[in-house]
């Protein structure tokens, strides 16, 4: 698959030397050399937003946090994606993601599998320090199989782009603005009456947390299945003409 | 501090105090005693509009004590809801692991709590009527209930792999099969567990002598008594039917559908007290006062229907003529469940089908009801739900053993207040009476845990006037 | 067989009160990306507990020696003490059935006849409400305290 005409860049992270082809964002790149950068919103196989400002990096010669998901390496690039200012921004974004909604991991589907609880632990997340907005949010049960838990929903809109982007349907959007946001089903209507869904059960495997899952799982019995977003990905970009 | 007023302030209600008031009349005389407990608040707002299958796991933090229980309850209202009946193995876990809950619960409110009063006596010196008072005379005793209490914790560990607030029960069943390996040490503990109960059920009736002074005033007055019983009236705590009978040991009302346990029981309201006092209903209240747990479960059955059980509690039996009336008693009660309990693991363990993988049915929600009642170590626990046609919650009711026992308790309280309360000050010897007879229901005072200290005991003593003469807190 | 016990004490829903929760469950499961440390060698032992009951006896009993850790209401937040402890029979609520810290080693010394050599670690909370959130010098001063523990345990 290696094309000639792609140009190779080199640019060092956090202390790094590593080479890198033009066009990757400096989260490939770090992947690829085995360096951790916390994420939300991204997803691999998915387009990317930048919206959760998790994988914020420091470049060397910008005055602003750059988020990495979305940032293409340069030549000469300076990276640096790990230090106290970067943990504190993480640490407080996190710690807004918990106070928005009423995530209560103890009796949540996803307890233990969950990826905002893994972030959290990684960050060294161990107290909100602002105060909780417990806001009263309605539940969706009204699909078959699936169910729509906004308690629990960090608004990454993975569900939105996936179903957007890979299955095509795109039954989901989000509506309103600040604390007031919801991911909604069609015309925000209730998951059982769509007529675009199709039922494949994309968004559930790529939310991170617990605000989608399967119908009847028992506390911490929400494992999600990701391998095969890349997969698809793949397949569709292929040309097979 | 003012002495007109009594108030009540709302942290004793989250912290899990308990707390006694002695009203006394002109002549000086105890008139009445109300004993006030925390119970479960919120809950029943704060899970609506959940899906009902979070409620095992909701419910069961309702209480760090018998979260089993709940889960039990909880996750047999679920079935109802899935309209479901779960797989036979599933069946025989659940009652495992509700067993293993009674052993430890049982050996922890007789080693732990109550061993001290009744092996040094209530007049002890309080320096020495403790845990430690009791090590020192009787170690062998204490390391038996160690032993004993962990086997039970240490079951109920391995089956959901988490001590205190285990996932393992769910709607529709167990979520794993048993690991032979389970089995297997479950099986090896065995042996040891019944030389302790037995030996400690020994000496229980060797003392009993000892204890009649304590017997014949310690809530020793008639009741109904409320539980389950097998459809063959033996001693039941997953499933059956209710049974009441009255103070005579007849039956009054066999084989009633626990579903229906609003046309029996009704629920009455004092405003000294956030527990609310059921009653059985066609006696009215306070005639229809019932008491439950294993003093109940003992005086409604006809047989336990376990050999080792059923020898001991012909013997029980034979302490009155009647039913067993003294809540004194619920010690020895509690000793034989904890006999029969190990009698019933042995028995499950040792079932062919046990390892069976089949543990768990699914389904939607195919009623919009469902009432699970099991029967907790302190009595008789109903959680009922009522779902929308998605499966979530509209409506939530939860009765607790501590509840039904509350008329009983506060009844209790007084006996022993009007025995032992000669002035208008507050003795020793009084108040650890009071302490001892509230200990004998084991009711559940902990419902939340708080940072550090105890769960207080406070007593006070107000005079006709409604001044308070004078208050002890305990703890 | 473990000859150290370290147990961390104290309800994690209560802020503070679970700092020595918080510093038993680092100490005993580690996250290479959070905390390069080494993990506990072997012959030491980590448990964390709401309440030190009368069945950890039997573990206490066992082992060379105990490190507890927990919270105190007393000082300034944040700040670290260290005392050693001998057995004593204390008795701290008859309602109750957990024991302080010198009850648990005099329950080690009565009921299984040894009692190990024993130091207790406690940092001064600030906030004991309800929370699961460490307050900001608290959660400071666990580095220091999971540090000291390091230090004890090697020693």
């Amino acid at each position: 698959m290696a094309n000639q005409n792609v140009k190779i860049v080199t640019l060092v992270i956090d202390g790094k030397d590593v080479s890198a082809q033009q066009g990757q964002t400096i989260m490939q790149v770090a992947r690829e050399a085995g360096i951790y950068i916390p994420y939300m919103c991204h997803v691999e196989g998915l387009s990317n937003i930048g919206a959760c400002r998790l994988c914020l990096v420091e470049v060397q010669g910008q005055r602003r946090l750059l988020p990495a998901c979305t940032t293409e390496v340069a030549e000469g690039m300076v990276v640096t994606t790990n230090n106290e200012r970067l943990r504190k921004y993480r640490q407080m974004i996190v710690e807004m993601m918990f106070a928005e909604r009423n995530h209560v991991c103890a009796v949540c589907v996803s307890n233990g599998h969950c990826e905002l609880q893994r972030v959290a632990q990684k960050l060294g997340v161990t107290h909100v320090r602002m105060p909780y907005l417990h806001p009263k949010l309605p539940f969706d049960a009204s699909h078959e199989r699936f169910i729509l838990d906004h308690d629990r929903c960090i608004l990454c809109t993975r569900c939105v782009r996936v179903c957007d982007e890979i299955e095509g349907a795109h039954t989901w959007d989000v509506r309103g603005r600040g604390t007031e946001s919801r991911v909604i089903i069609d015309l925000d209507q209730p998951w059982g009456t769509s007529e675009s869904c199709t039922g494949c059960g994309k968004c559930v495997n790529v939310c991170p947390t617990g605000a989608l899952a399967e119908k009847g799982r028992a506390t911490a019995e929400m494992t999600k299945k990701r391998q095969f977003l890349p997969y698809l990905t793949i397949m569709r970009e292929e040309d097979w003409a | 501090m003012d002495t007109r007023t009594i108030v009540i302030d709302p942290v004793t209600r989250i912290e899990g105090h308990g707390k006694v008031t002695l009203f006394l009349d002109e002549a000086g005389q105890v008139a009445d005693a109300h004993f006030q407990v925390t119970d479960f608040r919120g809950f029943e707002k704060l899970t609506e509009g959940r899906p009902f299958y979070e409620m095992p796991a909701i419910t069961a933090r309702s209480c760090g004590i018998c979260p089993v229980s709940h889960l039990m309850a909880s996750a047999k209202a679920c079935d109802q809801i899935m309209a479901v009946r779960i797989p036979d193995t599933a069946v025989k876990l659940r009652r495992l692991m509700n067993l293993a809950q009674i052993v430890q619960s049982h050996a922890l409110s007789f080693f732990h709590l109550s061993s001290p009063d009744l092996l040094l006596g209530m007049d002890a010196d309080p320096a020495q009527r403790n845990i430690f008072g009791l090590m020192q005379k009787y170690p062998q005793l204490a390391r038996d209930g160690i032993r004993l209490r962990q086997f039970g914790q240490s079951i109920i560990e391995w089956l959901g792999d988490k001590r205190v607030h285990p996932t393992w029960v769910v709607p529709g069943g167990v979520s794993a099969p048993l690991q032979p390996a389970v089995r297997d040490r479950i099986a090896a503990g065995l042996l040891e567990a019944f030389t302790i109960a037995q030996r400690t059920l020994d000496w229980f009736k060797n003392n009993l002598e000892k204890y009649q002074e304590e017997a014949r005033n310690f809530g020793n007055f008639p009741t109904l008594f409320m539980g389950l019983v097998t459809p063959d009236g033996e001693l039941e705590h997953y499933h059956g039917r209710l049974r009441f009978t009255d103070a005579n040991g007849r039956v009054i009302a066999d084989a009633l559908d626990p579903t229906r346990y609003m046309d029996y029981i009704g629920e009455a309201v004092e405003p000294f007290s956030y527990l609310k006092s059921p009653y059985y209903k066609p006696l009215g209240y306070p005639d229809g006062i019932y008491r439950v747990g294993p003093l109940a479960r003992l005086n409604i059955i006809d047989r336990c229907g376990t050999p080792k059980a059923d020898q001991e509690w012909a013997e029980f039996r034979a302490v009155d003529r009647r039913a067993v009336l003294s809540s004194f008693y619920y010690h020895y009660a509690r000793l034989i469940e904890i006999l029969y309990a190990l009698e019933r693991i042995l028995q499950i363990v040792n079932d062919p089908h046990i390892l069976d993988k089949h543990v768990r049915a699914t389904a939607g929600v195919n009623a919009l009801e469902g009432i699970g009642i099991s029967e907790a170590p302190r009595g008789t626990l109903f959680h009922h739900y009522q779902v929308d046609e998605n499966g979530l919650i509209r409506r939530v009711n939860m009765i607790i053993a501590t509840g039904h026992n509350n008329l009983a308790m506060n009844r209790s309280v007084l006996q022993v207040a009007r025995r032992y309360v000669r002035s208008d000050r507050l003795t020793e010897g009084m108040l650890n009476r009071v302490e001892a007879v509230i200990r004998a229901y084991d009711p559940c005072l902990s419902c939340s845990t708080h940072a550090f200290g105890d769960m207080p005991l406070e007593v006070r003593l107000v005079g006709p006037d409604g001044a308070v003469l004078d208050a002890v807190r305990r703890g | 067989m473990p000859n150290t016990l370290i147990i961390g004490y104290g309800n994690p829903l209560r802020c503070d009160d679970g700092v020595g929760v918080r510093a038993a469950e680092r100490l005993a499961t580690r996250d290479e990306e959070v905390d390069a440390s080494p993990s506990p060698p072997e012959g030491i032992a980590v448990i964390a507990c709401h309440q030190l009951t009368i069945e950890l006896a039997p573990l206490v009993a066992a082992v060379e020696r105990l490190i507890l850790m927990d919270a105190c209401a007393e000082g300034e937040p944040g700040t670290l003490h260290e005392r050693n402890l001998a057995p004593a029979a204390l008795d701290i609520g008859s309602l109750s059935h957990h024991l302080d810290p010198r009850g648990l080693l005099a329950a080690a010394q009565i009921l299984y006849g040894r009692a190990p050599a024993a130091v207790l670690l406690t940092v001064s909370g600030g906030s004991f409400d309800y929370g699961e959130a460490l307050s900001p010098a608290v959660a400071a001063a666990l580095p220091q305290l999971l540090a000291r523990i390091r230090q004890l345990a090697r020693a």
